[in-house]
């Protein structure tokens, strides 16, 4: 597998995990699938719409996140919302990746000063 | 305004066929509106297309909406799916082809085969034909007892009735292969599974019609060496030395090596055959009168026929059963000793 290949099979694994954090951080008020996805690329996020969509409906299923349909408009629209209990989750995920972040650019500063 | 979309609609239909009823109108729904929503206002073929393709292969697209994982044979149990359909479909082709062995022994053209003739190349394409039979006995056998495994093994994964791992500790570990005295290997069990059946069910066909081929020819006629009656009332004893006999290869086939209750189970066995044999062996009227008169006719004095009747021969027959199966179950209980003994 040509290095560029793995190097970029590599990455995606390492931004999956970031995946779920980065889109509990972008929906702090009420988003449909769309205007989401548009708001995560403007903050720099890279996800693609075949991610998202599942990933809104399987947070949902697991009650970090609560949905209302929209029929109001022309288009009927699914709207997302963080859930209490997601909130609470959100939080705790966050002060987690801080420490996790923490830990890695330790390892990795004291690699480099090897 | 509402966007319908040929190109659209068919992405739609191909994502959400693959799901479950209960979730494919939700995600249509809301998957069409978000594609409108990327497409903007009046969008031509060629964004459209492009908007599909980021999407991607609607198949994958479909299996990232699914919950769970689809499969037919859960990995937990694929391993012993796949032992358990290899041995089943093998005894069960196994014993299709014996059976119908032994129908082609007793077919018309087999018998107008044995009598020569005018007939004989006739009967020759007729076994051919019987032969093409049997193999497609043995094909529809073996697909059938491959059908009810599997089918076995997804209904019992599915309703749960293979106990889940819960978690793993050291006295889960197997123990080490037997020492290699003490395996039996499991197509020697096959093969004894398979040929018991195959000749017990030889031999009664043959008495039931009366057609024994291990005779002796005075000439013309053709003598059975044993009487009718008995060979009748033998039938049971066979049928039942047939079952043990299948029985006893299918212990050692599923414990795979010598163990106590191998052992035990063979001693009884070889208990049971030696028995039956002997007690059969002591009927008076075991050979047929004309079996008799032959031997007097051949040895010319009565010293054979008294030899055979007044039972010496009888007795050194039956001695030589006993030692033998003395012989088997000594061995099969060294071989077990040693086997624990590692």
């Amino acid at each position: 597998m040509p290095d560029d290949d793995l190097l970029q099979g590599l990455i995606v694994d390492l931004r999956r995990g970031t995946l779920v954090l980065a889109v509990l951080s972008s929906i702090s008020s009420p988003k449909y699938g769309y205007s989401l996805l548009q708001d995560m690329e403007n903050r720099g996020i890279r996800i693609e719409a075949n991610t998202l969509y599942p990933l809104l409906r399987r947070l949902e299923s697991q009650g970090l996140l609560e949905s209302k349909w929209d029929t109001g408009e022309s288009r009927p629209r699914k709207y997302y919302m963080l859930s209490e209990r997601g909130r609470e989750l959100y939080a705790k995920l966050r002060s987690e990746w801080r420490r996790m972040a923490n830990e890695m650019e330790n390892i990795l500063r004291e690699d480099e000063l090897q | 305004m509402n966007q319908t979309n040929e190109l659209v609609e068919r992405y739609l239909y191909d994502v959400t066929r693959r799901l479950p009823e209960k979730e494919r109108g939700e995600v249509g729904l809301e998957l069409r509106t978000s594609i409108n929503d990327m497409l903007g206002d009046n969008p031509n073929d060629s964004e459209i297309t492009q908007v599909l393709e980021k999407l991607g292969d609607p198949q994958i697209l479909s299996e990232s909406y699914r919950s769970k994982p689809r499969y037919l044979i859960s990995p937990a149990i694929y391993d012993l799916y796949i032992s358990v359909l290899k041995t089943v479909v093998v005894i069960v082709a196994a014993v299709c082809g014996c059976a119908g062995i032994v129908s082609i022994f007793f077919s018309d053209a087999f018998g107008a085969l044995l009598e020569g003739g005018t007939y004989a190349i006739d009967s020759i394409e007729l076994i051919g034909g019987r032969i093409g039979s049997i193999i497609s006995a043995m094909l529809d056998g073996a697909l059938q007892a491959a059908l009810w495994v599997t089918l076995g093994f997804a209904i019992a994964d599915r309703t749960g009735g293979y106990k889940a791992k819960t978690s793993w500790s050291v006295s889960n570990l197997p123990k080490m292969p037997a020492a290699n005295e003490a395996k039996i290997p499991r197509a020697s069990s096959i093969t004894g599974m398979v040929l018991t059946v195959f000749f017990t069910l030889l031999l009664i066909a043959m008495i039931l019609q009366n057609k024994l081929y291990f005779v002796f020819s005075n000439g013309h006629e053709l003598i059975n060496p044993f009487s009718r009656a008995a060979l009748v009332r033998f039938l049971p004893y066979l049928a039942l030395l047939g079952v043990m006999g299948f029985l006893m290869n299918g212990a050692k086939l599923f414990w795979g090596k010598w163990n106590i209750p191998l052992c035990v189970l063979n001693a009884i066995y070889n208990f049971a055959t030696v028995s039956i044999t002997i007690y059969v062996l002591h009927w008076e009227d075991l050979f047929s009168a004309e079996f008799l008169a032959f031997m007097q006719e051949r040895s010319g004095s009565d010293t054979v026929v008294t030899i055979i009747t007044s039972g010496g021969l009888i007795a050194l027959f039956s001695a030589v059963f006993i030692l033998g199966a003395v012989v088997n179950v000594i061995s099969a209980a060294v071989k077990t000793f040693k086997g624990m003994r590692n």
